[in-house]
């Protein structure tokens, strides 16, 4: 039995790309490939009005699965783990150049690379109890997938050097305050409000393809 | 004024040296290449920077000013000079906090603005009071200033001259955290080591080049060299051991 770790739902003129490896919804490999692929070759060519991002249950996700990743690495040394990171990491970035809205709604524990697909997309809506965090620097590693580069433009250089080296939680309140995140709803408003952003970033830019994030 | 250094286990402390004020004297105040030695030092974690005395620095020394401005090319010369050092400690791949108490006034300011973070003690007082004396902040602070505060603030404080206490500062975005000014030192050192003191060198000056490009790069090479720094460090903290 094989299902997928991302799913892709329309809902009228939105599309919802759903991280459905509940409860941790983590980006493993089978995500990545599944991002990846949905990424290049399927959102670019969708017609809609734009996308939100979330995951199914009560987080959206919670990372990277470091086992897997320790796996990878310490396998033979051959340039194939290169080549891994490296495609997982484009798969990210893939998202930031989608030429509509992409607004990610985060619930629950959104951690690590988790929170980098979110940095990825336009927007950002938390819920009141989200809690989000760059923890990379805890094994000694360092946000690969955009977290540096877009989280400085967000919420400044200090407070992201701050974040990043304490890799600490971040409450919505808080997150809303510095940048983070740009609106923060209740639970159950949370979809809504996120279609709604979609809906009212269309109708400012009038079908306008928006620029890469 | 001219910069004392010293090396506290993983802490650097670089010491603003012409008392009681540490008026700069001259804009270039230091060498280039000694500061940037320090600051790439492998054994530090992280750099604190403070004045001599009581005052963190209360800008340029007018009289010198005065002579220096006899020669508008050296003068841009020498503050060309100066605003180097200033990017050194910007761009310096480990945290550097200015600790700031008393006067930090002007080029002293500007110092402090270089800086990643800034602690105020309670009787810091902060400003550019160059509008006062037809000048305008020369090293820098004008842009400085807009990163961590507002442009209103940026303005507000640029034009009028005011200065403002350690936590009116704090209110206005322009340092990270206030102190009383006896628990000053302690409460910069425990800022820093919380950043800083749990990691190997490596992982934190990947993270700072990291961030340094997302404003000195384009955001498409930024990302490309994050990638290649986390490479390097999934290598380092999580392969076999070399």
């Amino acid at each position: 039995m094989n299902t997928s770790s991302i799913l892709l739902e329309q809902n009228n003129d939105i599309a919802h790309l759903i991280l459905d490896r509940p409860p941790k919804n983590e980006t493993d490999s089978h995500l990545f490939e599944e991002l990846s692929r949905l990424a290049n070759q399927v959102l670019p060519k969708l017609r809609v009005s734009g996308i939100i991002c979330y995951g199914r249950g009560r987080h959206f996700s919670s990372g990277a699965n470091v086992a897997e990743l320790k796996k990878r690495v310490q396998g033979p040394p051959d340039k194939s783990s290169t080549e891994y990171l490296l495609h997982n990491i484009s798969a990210i970035h893939a998202l930031a150049d989608l030429p509509y809205p992409v607004v990610a709604a985060i619930g629950g524990c959104c951690l690590g690379s988790g929170l980098e697909l979110a940095l990825a997309c336009n927007y950002r809506i938390a819920t009141k109890n989200a809690v989000m965090a760059l923890p990379e620097t805890q094994i000694g590693l360092m946000p690969g997938c955009g977290g540096t580069v877009r989280m400085s433009k967000l919420v400044g250089y200090s407070k992201a050097i701050e974040l990043i080296l304490t890799g600490k939680s971040l409450l919505a309140d808080e997150a809303l305050k510095i940048g983070l995140v740009d609106m923060v709803v209740s639970r159950k408003e949370l979809l809504s409000a996120a279609e709604k952003l979609v809906r009212k970033i269309r109708l400012y830019t009038n079908g306008i393809e928006i620029g890469s994030n | 004024m001219k910069l004392i250094y010293a090396k506290d286990k993983n802490i650097g402390w670089i010491t603003l040296s012409n008392p009681p004020s540490n008026a700069l004297v001259h804009p270039a105040f230091e060498d280039l290449r000694t500061l940037k030695l320090f600051c790439a030092d492998p054994d530090l974690l992280g750099i604190i920077i403070k004045g001599d005395g009581r005052h963190f620095c209360s800008g340029a020394d007018l009289e010198s000013l005065e002579a220096l401005k006899k020669d508008p090319e050296i003068f841009a010369q020498a503050l060309a000079q100066g605003k180097k050092l200033l990017e050194a400690v910007t761009f310096s791949t480990i945290p550097v906090v200015a600790m700031i108490h008393g006067s930090c006034l002007g080029a002293g300011l500007e110092i402090a603005l270089s800086c990643h973070f800034r602690i105020a003690s309670e009787n810091a007082i902060l400003g550019f009071p160059e509008s006062s004396l037809g000048l305008m902040p020369g090293f820098g602070g004008t842009v400085l200033i807009q990163e961590p505060s507002m442009r209103k603030t940026a303005i507000d404080l640029i034009v009028s001259g005011r200065m403002v206490t350690g936590p009116e500062a704090f209110l206005l975005g322009i340092v990270d955290r206030t102190a009383p000014t006896f628990d000053l030192q302690e409460i910069a050192q425990s800022f820093l080591n919380s950043m800083v003191a749990k990691h190997p060198p490596r992982v934190i000056r990947a993270i700072m080049e990291s961030i340094h490009n997302a404003r000195r790069l384009s955001q498409k090479e930024a990302l490309k060299r994050e990638a290649s720094l986390f490479l390097d460090l999934v290598k380092q903290s999580l392969g076999e051991n070399p």
